[in-house]
């Protein structure tokens, strides 16, 4: 019985998946495409058909394989399937509105990002050790197994990590607190440890493939920048890393873009050590630069409060408000600060 | 003759202490194995001798092969050794016969090219063309191969190149080919071979022309290696076959007996003859013996179409009875080993044969990430060169770090690895499995449930009464609620009435108002309805709280015991909701008792001095014990106990309508004190001695008869000298004598003086149940 329902829901869930989520690279055959070069292009981590829609012409064509013409055909195809167009405003408002956001697990932080972290964009989170960056994304990644009604994505969650810090011991107490079985909820986040800022990039490509298979709701960088900052040393080699990175944060957009999945990337930051330091009460900046503040949609710095209490704060953001809210790292995970 | 009766009682003796050996239950799965190995060995090696006939060898034989690959190829890891891998990985690991001073010139490309491997294979699909692959009447052994593929097949494409499908039990000498000068040994002097040896496969069969009858033969990886090696070892990597080729073993029988006989045959594996030259292979051969006939996957002879499948089966078919099988084509998935094993007529065991299908391989392409793919737990993640995992799979690794391995104390064997991959357990979901809701199931958050009910109270209040508490506990915080419900007390310590001695007029007044009103709720209604309170009081130690305890454990009511603790709150206000939440909760769990042991803490005089807090609990308290909102129907009972009547505040005087002066005891109480406290000791005491005793102790209370029994017990302890307390035997210590009440009565001193006992007659007199007037 039990059996039953389980295949129920996940014959559900593909059927929507079919419905609304992305379009197999499969598709592409039926357009004319030859299977070969369907697989060409899967080989080279393009399983959607929006990922080569959304791909240059020049990406295209450094595929293997893949001539200027054929390069020319695969667009033309894949862009007679994929919506690229213009909209209106009444309908791009609509879908805004079907947007799902994903709890934080605080009541008061939710209310400050406007229902929680947005699905299909990137969502920054930078500040000081121990200001509860970790805290948050173990949180999310079992709130986003939570059915939408209660403010979740119902998907998976995806989390790589480049500093050594996931314990998967606190989703379990996060599960714990939701009611989730927590076996099923650990076997639903699939992670990976990033070694060095390549194999970063390179685990995205392998992100967007089990995107592909399954539906995934979140997709966490833990520490996006903290390879960056030791495999990229000096002013010398600056350009390079910003380049890496950009090519970096632009293949998270594509897979937030591709996928819908909200993607939360956690930032480290530096002190401000000349002389503008000494007029700002709080001299910290998070790191990346440009690149980063450009590529990240919402930008949110934590800082600490008293005893376990945590303050957010909007740094920047399309539409939220600039202001802040408190919440509190329990042992259950993020939550509200009690008074 | 005396010889061969040696030898069959050797075999039998053997046959017994393999037979226990394989009952055993706590035997490890590889033993069994092995033994059972050694037991088909021992089989085949009576028949030959004589010792069995045919019919009782094939029997025997079909018995143990099945017991056989249900232990190899379980995938219990307890029950079985779950072994598919095991072999392949080490065959594909490298050439086994390469060392640094030689290296095989064979390649695929020189095979191809001899001219004997042409005919093969052209007679081979002249073969397939002409005959179905598979006949009914035809015996065969569904002996799947199993894939697996190792990183290093892709890496290593020499060593993968040599999946030769085909396989030929070769018994008549038919025209050699020039590339067989090896075997003519093989073909006429079949004496020079031994059982052990019974196939002659290695590369070499593969340059047997296809006309011959023909051992079944896969070649490995290594195959081709052995190929061009001094005749006395291209045979080597078979010469531990473990199922003996049963015409050969007739033929040698004789040596063969002469050979083996005194092995033992619980080490089957031994190299006997030949197989030492090359030991790096023995795990091959062991697992090949199991029957895990391995090929590399790599894509092998291109340009071919895969003739494995049209292999004319029965070309081999000789009347010997051997056998060879043509794997069904197609046939990537793994089976069972042994599945279907059958029999010739003349009860021969066939060859196992594997023939790699190659048709799945041709244009196979492994991706450099690609780890060994077990086919027996396959799914879909394996197909993905994948850096993650689950967040389960890194809880494990994580937990084996922190806590080490516990397993694996024993050495390392071949056979031991690739049984820890399963404890990563099937069923665990990889990494492209479907989002699964992380539900709880519902029955688990029923026992939940259920679980809540037991601490709470009892399952029968718990729905039925849901709706009803609702309503009534409307108001009021669950979490007050949550604190009232740990006040209940579930079982207290079983007491009976009997346990409190005398007190008789308390007793049946209790049993009035409390248990018979239980019993028949129906005649104690309306005027003869229990009455609401209840007020224990006497001095301390006479058994007010004992009988408090007798209550909880005899009424069947819900019980609660309540302390001026459980009320009390340090924020303004907390306490007398509270005693609100109190009085809701007894109220929805009917019939219940309140029991508030030193009742003057809660319930003392109102004064003006009084905190206001106090003051609002006390008020609180008399509203709900008899206030507007209670109704007379309500079986709510509020038992009080305390030792200073005269503090209780006037009101609660009244609402407390039973009040019950719990006197010391009288002399034939306390000799029913002595004597039940006694009763767990030795002791010598005469009646007329217990007498004096309970003389003496005239008010003395409850208590102090208690402490004066155990000042009395200790008596006999105190005796015992010195160092003796350490070695003397516990029924060695001498009863309790009267000697030791005179002693302790020395001591012990009444702890109520007569000048208190007068308040609580005065009190009595004056508003006491049972004073008469």
């Amino acid at each position: 019985m039990q059996q039953q329902q389980q295949n129920a829901t996940a014959g559900h869930v593909e059927e929507s998946e079919e419905d609304f989520g992305p379009l197999m690279i499969t598709r592409l055959e039926s357009q004319g495409i030859s299977a070969n070069d369907v697989k060409k292009l899967e080989e080279a981590g393009l399983h959607t058909v929006e990922s080569v829609a959304y791909s240059t012409k020049k990406e295209l064509c450094n595929i293997k394989g893949i001539s200027e013409a054929k390069a020319d055909k695969i667009l033309n195809e894949a862009m007679k399937l994929v919506p690229m167009g213009f909209t209106t405003a009444t309908q791009f408002h609509q879908q805004r509105a079907e947007i799902i956001q994903i709890t934080t697990g605080s009541k008061e932080l939710d209310k400050l990002l406007q229902g929680g972290i947005e699905t299909g964009s990137i969502t920054e989170m930078f500040g000081e050790f121990r200001t509860g960056k970790t805290q948050l994304c173990h949180t999310l990644a079992v709130t986003c197994q939570l059915p939408i009604d209660n403010g979740g994505g119902e998907g998976k969650c995806l989390y790589i990590d480049t500093e050594g810090t996931f314990r998967p011991e606190r989703l379990i107490a996060v599960a714990e607190r939701y009611n989730l079985s927590s076996s099923d909820v650990l076997d639903n986040v699939a992670y990976a440890r990033a070694y060095n800022s390549d194999h970063q990039g390179q685990l995205l490509l392998q992100a967007s493939a089990m995107m592909s298979q399954s539906r995934y709701a979140l997709l966490i960088v833990d520490s996006a920048t903290a390879l960056y900052r030791t495999d990229y040393s000096g002013r010398g080699e600056l350009a390079s890393r910003q380049m890496h990175l950009a090519k970096f944060l632009r293949h998270l957009l594509k897979i937030a873009d591709q996928y819908g999945v909200a993607v939360v990337i956690t930032n480290q930051v530096v002190a401000q050590v000349d002389g503008s330091a000494m007029f700002s009460a709080d001299p910290k900046k998070p790191i990346g630069g440009n690149i980063m503040a450009h590529a990240s949609t919402t930008r949110l710095y934590l800082r600490k409060g008293r005893g376990e209490t945590r303050i957010c704060k909007i740094y920047d953001s399309p539409c939220l408000p600039e202001s802040e809210a408190m919440f509190a790292i329990n042992a259950d995970g993020v939550g509200d600060a009690k008074d | 003759m005396t010889e061969a009766t040696e030898s069959e009682n050797f075999i039998l003796r053997k046959w017994q202490k393999c037979y226990f050996d394989l009952q055993g239950s706590q035997a490890s799965p590889r033993v069994k194995v092995d033994t059972i190995t050694g037991i088909l060995q021992q089989v085949y090696q009576a028949n030959a001798i004589g010792s069995i006939s045919d019919d009782v060898r094939s029997n025997l034989a079909r018995h143990y092969i099945k017991a056989h690959s249900s232990i190899v190829d379980s995938a219990n890891g307890e029950t079985g050794l779950n072994n598919y891998a095991d072999g392949a990985l080490t065959m594909c690991a490298n050439h086994p016969n390469e060392s640094s001073a030689w290296t095989t010139s064979l390649t695929t490309e020189n095979i191809r090219d001899l001219s004997c491997v042409k005919q093969l294979l052209q007679s081979s699909k002249a073969s397939a063309a002409s005959k179905k692959p598979t006949r009914a009447d035809e015996p065969l052994i569904l002996n799947q191969n199993k894939k697996v593929v190792d990183q290093r097949s892709s890496s290593n494409p020499s060593s993968g190149s040599t999946s030769f499908a085909s396989s030929h039990v070769n018994r008549q000498p038919t025209a050699t080919a020039p590339s067989q000068q090896n075997y003519p040994t093989f073909n006429q002097n079949p004496q020079s071979f031994h059982a052990s040896r019974p196939i002659t496969s290695s590369a070499n069969a593969a340059n047997h022309p296809p006309g011959q009858s023909s051992t079944n033969q896969v070649s490995k990886g290594q195959g081709p290696t052995s190929y061009g090696q001094p005749p006395q070892t291209s045979t080597f990597s078979r010469t531990r076959q473990q199922i003996p080729n049963p015409r050969e073993s007739h033929l040698v029988a004789p040596q063969f007996q002469d050979r083996t006989a005194p092995m033992p045959p619980s080490d089957p594996n031994l190299p006997r003859h030949h197989a030492s030259a090359f030991p790096s292979q023995s795990t091959a051969n062991r697992t090949q013996n199991r029957g895990q006939i391995n090929d590399n996957p790599g894509p092998n002879y291109d340009g071919e179409p895969p003739k494995s499948s049209g292999f004319p089966s029965h070309q081999g078919y000789r009347p010997s009875g051997f056998t060879s099988t043509g794997a069904p084509p197609h046939s990537l998935k793994r089976k069972t080993m042994f599945q279907e094993v059958e029999f010739q007529g003349d009860g021969q065991l066939p060859f196992r044969t594997s023939v790699p299908e190659r048709t799945g391989f041709a244009d196979r392409r492994f991706t450099e990430g690609q780890g060994a793919r077990h086919m027996d737990n396959e799914d879909e993640s394996s197909a993905m060169p994948s850096a993650f995992k689950t967040a389960n799979e890194q809880l494990i690794i994580q937990n084996q770090k922190k806590y080490g391995n516990r397993a694996g104390t024993g050495a390392p064997t071949s056979s031991a690895y690739g049984t820890g991959k399963k404890s990563l357990g099937t069923t665990r979901r990889g990494l492209n499995s479907k989002f699964v809701p992380p539900v709880v199931n519902r029955e688990d958050g029923d026992t939940d449930r259920g679980q809540r009910g037991v601490t709470g109270r009892s399952n029968v209040t718990g729905d039925g009464e849901e709706e009803v508490t609702d309503e009534r506990l409307k108001g009021i915080d669950p979490k007050m609620i949550e604190l009232v419900m740990n006040e209940i007390m579930d079982h207290g310590p079983p007491i009976q009435w009997d346990d409190i001695a005398g007190l008789e007029f308390a007793k049946t007044t209790i049993k009035e108002i409390v248990v018979w009103p239980m019993l028949r709720p129906d005649i104690f209604n309306g005027l003869r309805g229990p009455p609401k309170g209840l007020l224990l009081f006497g001095p301390p130690g006479t058994g007010k709280t004992l009988i408090g305890k007798c209550i909880a454990c005899q009424s069947g009511a819900t019980f609660f015991s309540i302390s001026a603790s459980s009320l009390t709150s340090k924020w303004v206000g907390e306490g007398e909701k509270m005693v609100r939440a109190l009085f809701a909760v007894s109220r929805c769990h009917q019939p219940a008792v309140i029991f508030i042991d030193e009742i003057d803490s809660l319930l003392s005089q109102r004064s003006n001095d009084e905190h206001e807090s106090s003051r609002r609990i006390k008020t609180e308290f008399l509203v709900q014990l008899d206030g507007a909102t209670t109704s007379s129907d309500d079986r709510l009972l509020v038992v009080g106990a305390t030792n200073r009547p005269q503090e209780i505040d006037e009101a609660a005087r009244r609402r407390l309508v039973k009040r019950l002066y719990i006197p010391l005891p009288e002399a034939p109480a306390r000799r029913q004190i002595v004597q039940n406290l006694l009763a767990q000791q030795s002791y010598s005491l005469t009646e007329e001695e217990l007498d004096r005793i309970c003389q003496e102790t005239d008010g003395y209370s409850g208590a102090d008869m208690a402490n004066l029994c155990r000042e009395a017990a200790l008596g006999p302890i105190r005796c015992i000298q010195g160092t003796d307390i350490q070695h003397i035997s516990a029924d060695q210590v001498r009863p309790i004598l009267y000697e030791d009440f005179q002693g302790a009565l020395q001591h012990m001193r009444p702890s109520v003086s007569k000048s208190d006992l007068n308040i609580y007659l005065e009190w009595n007199k004056t508003f006491g149940t049972g004073a008469s007037k």
